[in-house]
């Protein structure tokens, strides 16, 4: 059976550290924000948002919640808006790939994506005199007028897959291809592994009765799951869809 | 069939259609996008051999274990070393990249300041020492050291005591608070008074098992009293909000709530504040009520081991009263007897020094006023914040000249007369002499890493130039780690976790060796109690408490709004930090910038500011352009900055933020600009 990788991420460790997004930053060669970058036209392929309960003070209550590419399995809207077959669903692992090579930079996948999880490279990357030498040599860095977003650290998938076949292995070793991100947490607040492996952590804990999803009512199934026991928290995947209902009855 | 000229322009015309409909104008427009991508203009990534290298982040004190990841022996990557168990924060995952920070110091250079901007003029090594003015006995010289503890240190107390009138100065925090360690892994219930405890106050590993205890339900109960909705406050079990800056009242009403005043050993005049400080008398200048108050005080004593941090984010928010104060109450309930508080053990001195031949570390707020004709600033941040102020009002009207050794233009350094830049972290063997709240003290060594700047000094060679004695840094190193060897005590912990007694390594080259590998040699503390008498407040503390106590209880409404800063304690006071901090400060606004002050709607309104507008925060002299942003989580009648560092800080060298610069509850105007 083929693999079909997901997370979960327990919103009740998270401190809102951002290990993750530098992290992320650092594997995947996602250069520093330019001179009046802001939070619209910066690349944060894992970016941390910070909910709250909408309450006033004092009885606010937050949460932090770190939102990347849901790797959505059905209905791939990225995959189906691409006119350049720039975005593939990799039926061996699940995975959402980005091909910067292809993508002519139109955006469509940014506008479809329900998550906000796509990043337009609005500039050529640029890093200090000298900061190049510290690039992971298994990353491509992208150049200005295409799109990207978080692809579960496809560099470490292939090492993983070379290493697997230096040992003579038909499968990767799963110890051995862990995204930055979940490598950095400091909490272990983030789980990676294959969902369609019963006995994997990951799989358990998305099944966990705290576990949900964000707009899972779009049917797109996507393979990032979290988890809260606060019930707020839980009630913010279904906050948009209770936003939309009321502009809806607002005609 | 012969072929005409009619023919063969058929065939080009329908061939020439044709191609429109085959794959090739497709794969053409692939192959020019391809080739467009891959331009000369797009950096490439390095090539070469791939190693995995054991050492330490050196960036901030707690010496982190790491494994760098190197290409050609270039650093790529810096990760937590597996079977440490100790994660790394944003700052030491990017720790690799401040050898190539934007605002790097190529070599010794004077400093000038024109307008707002600051120039450099690039001077030879030779050329930068003859500037320093020889010391005689006339000549005061003052050693900041924002980091002691390390080889360095010992060398400039040596050279501080062998010149009378000098002085080794190290921040505030550093010389009170910081010699007593917490064991945050053995307390059930932590009171957090203004204190960023899970955020960066300690290091990640310690965090983290703080948020996994918590996850197990096995019974840690973290409470927060905090005037902002600070991270910490976010998550901890319960928030009491607090007025800004009457963190002392607080602790003086839960002292009277521990009959602390029943202690034998207190003085008469605490014994008779503390006495007085009933929750009722005080409740309402905290911004609670006496229930609350007592309340807290039953959650501290319901659970035990029980402690109370306050402090330690660096950023001027914690005064050293307020600190004496949170350490009689943790005695009070009884953190000193049980362990929960120790007094972490000072590093062992280099070989060939001794102790008492070293000068004792004077806080930097007790130099006095116009004492000093040089002033040399070592190139090491530590985890405090450290203003010009504090360092200027020192400084000899006239003949004085200030040095700093910092690789970076830091906002600090733009100040000084001249910088001779010592090596950026991991160009050279750093030192990391552990977190400062922990109860051990530590020492580990990390390797360099990068090839090193031509430009750079290292500072032993600026200190063997005014004392007439070289030594190499290297050399330096070794015999510090010499004499921790020589001290047989503690142990040593492996990248892998494993641990060895320091009385089972066979020499100090051995020690080295283990140490420059990424080991970390650990020493506990010993209970607290021994401590105590340094820590008492002295009679002028008490009449300052005395004073301020008053001070809140009469404050009342004001029309004034007051600052409070909210801190991610690593940065507070680091100026190097990796350019990558964009993602977190400008990127994706996880972490406001010190531009942005955020208020309650009821303050915005009084004072005529809307969300988004730019309006001028002024708190005495200091004033500051910042961006509005409306807030309800927000307590009305204050504003909340962040202090650290400035958004595009990686790119100018001009001071962080206002806040920096204000003691916590500070009064304030914000008017519209």
């Amino acid at each position: 059976m083929p693999a079909r990788y997901g997370m979960v991420i327990d919103l009740d460790r998270c401190t809102g550290c951002g290990n993750c997004t530098v992290a992320c930053a650092v594997e995947n060669n996602i250069p520093p924000g330019p001179p009046g970058v802001t939070d619209r036209t910066g690349i944060t392929w894992m970016r941390v948002y910070e909910a709250d309960n909408g309450e006033g003070f004092p009885e606010t209550q937050s949460a932090f919640v770190p939102v990347m590419c849901m790797q959505c399995e059905e209905h791939t809207p990225c995959v189906s808006v691409c006119p350049q077959n720039a975005v593939e669903v990799d039926p061996e692992t699940g995975i959402v790939g980005q091909i910067p090579e292809r993508c002519l930079g139109c955006r469509y996948c940014m506008a479809a994506c329900p998550y906000h999880a796509r990043y337009f490279n609005w500039w050529d990357p640029k890093w200090p005199e000298g900061m190049e030498k510290t690039l992971n040599p298994d990353v491509s860095p992208r150049m200005r007028g295409v799109a990207e977003k978080c692809n579960f650290c496809h560099g470490r998938l292939h090492t993983a897959r070379e290493k697997a076949a230096a040992a003579g292995n038909a499968a990767i070793d799963p110890a051995d291809y862990v995204p930055a991100c979940v490598e950095s947490c400091p909490t272990q607040a983030i789980v990676f592994g294959d969902l369609n492996d019963p006995a994997s952590e990951v799989a358990k804990l998305s099944r966990d009765e705290r576990a949900f999803r964000f707009l899972s009512r779009l049917g797109t199934e996507p393979k990032v799951s979290y988890l809260s026991s606060r019930a707020w928290v839980r009630s913010l995947a279904d906050r948009v869809l209770a936003r939309d209902q009321k502009e809806e009855a607002r005609g | 069939m012969p072929l005409t000229r009619r023919d063969i322009l058929r065939f080009a015309g329908a061939a020439t259609a044709g191609i429109v409909f085959s794959p090739l104008p497709w794969k053409m427009l692939d192959d020019v996008a391809i080739w467009t991508q891959t331009g000369p203009w797009i950096p490439k990534v390095p090539r070469g051999p791939i190693s995995h290298v054991p050492s330490i982040c050196s960036v901030c004190p707690a010496g982190c274990p790491v494994t760098a990841r190197c290409v050609a022996g270039v650093p790529s990557s810096l990760r937590a070393a597996s079977g440490s168990g100790q994660p790394l924060c944003p700052i030491g995952l990017t720790g690799h990249h401040l050898a190539y920070h934007p605002l790097r110091v190529a070599g010794p250079c004077l400093v000038e300041h024109r307008g707002e901007k600051v120039l450099t003029t690039s001077l030879s090594l030779d050329e930068a020492l003859r500037r320093l003015p020889s010391v005689d006995g006339d000549r005061s010289v003052m050693i900041v050291d924002q980091r002691p503890g390390r080889a360095i240190s010992d060398r400039y107390r040596a050279f501080v005591r062998q010149h009378p009138g000098s002085f080794y100065a190290v921040p505030d925090d550093d010389a009170s608070m910081r010699t007593v360690g917490y064991d945050l892994e053995r307390a059930h219930t932590i009171l957090a008074v203004s204190t960023p405890l899970l955020d960066g106050w300690t290091t990640p590993a310690r965090t983290a098992r703080l948020i996994e205890r918590r996850s197990k339900n096995d019974g840690l109960r973290i409470l927060a009293a905090d005037a902002a909705r600070s991270r910490t406050a976010t998550l901890a079990d319960r928030w009491m909000p607090i007025r800004p800056g009457s963190e002392a009242a607080l602790l003086v009403a839960l002292l009277h709530l521990a009959h602390a005043h029943r202690q034998p050993d207190m003085t008469p005049s605490m014994r008779a504040i503390i006495e007085r400080t009933t929750p009722e008398r005080v409740a309402a200048a905290i911004g609670v009520t006496p229930v609350q108050l007592r309340h807290v005080y039953e959650k501290l004593t319901e659970r035990g081991p029980s402690l109370v941090v306050v402090g330690g984010d660096g950023s001027n928010s914690v005064d050293a009263e307020t600190d004496r104060l949170a350490f009689q109450l943790n005695r009070a309930l009884g953190a000193a007897s049980n362990g929960a508080i120790r007094q972490r053990p000072a590093i062992p001195v280099s070989e060939g020094l001794r102790e008492r031949d070293l000068a004792v570390a004077t806080p930097l707020s007790s130099v006095p006023d116009a004492s000093v004709a040089l002033v040399i600033i070592d190139g090491d941040e530590g985890t405090c914040h450290l203003s010009w102020e504090s360092i200027v009002r020192t400084l000899h009207p006239g003949a004085s000249i200030v040095v700093s050794l910092s690789p970076v233009l830091t906002a600090l350094a733009s100040h000084a007369d001249l910088i001779i830049p010592s090596p950026a972290p991991f160009e050279s063997f750093g030192e990391a002499t552990g977190d400062g709240t922990d109860i051990a003290c530590r020492y580990g060594v990390s390797r360099p890493l990068h090839p090193r700047r031509p430009g750079s000094v290292d500072p032993e060679l600026v200190l063997g130039h005014l004392s007439g004695q070289v030594i190499e840094h290297e050399a330096a190193l070794r015999d510090k780690v010499a004499g921790i060897w020589a001290s047989r005590r503690g142990q040593i912990r492996t990248p892998d976790g494993s641990t060895t007694n320091l009385t089972s390594v066979e020499g100090a080259g051995s020690l080295w060796t283990a140490l420059s590998e990424g080991a970390v040699w650990t020493l506990e503390g010993a209970p607290a109690s021994a401590s105590v008498r340094a820590l008492e407040s002295d009679a002028s503390a008490t009449d300052r408490l005395a004073a301020r106590l008053s001070e809140l209880a009469a404050g009342g409404a004001t029309s004034t709004i007051a600052v409070v800063p909210t801190t991610w304690a690593p940065v507070t006071s680091c100026s190097r930090l990796s350019p990558l901090m964009t993602k977190l400060y400008q990127e994706s606004g996880l972490r406001p910038t010190s531009e942005v002050a955020a208020v309650a709607p009821a303050t915005a309104h009084a004072c005529g500011v809307e969300d988004g507008a730019v309006a001028e925060l002024r708190a005495g002299e200091q004033s500051s352009k910042v961006k509005v942003r409306v807030s309800d989580s927000l307590a009305p009648g204050m504003v909340q900055l962040s202090a650290g560092p400035d958004p595009v800080g990686f790119r100018s060298p001009e001071p962080p933020a206002v806040a920096n610069a204000l003691p916590r509850g500070r009064a304030a105007e914000l008017r519209k600009s």
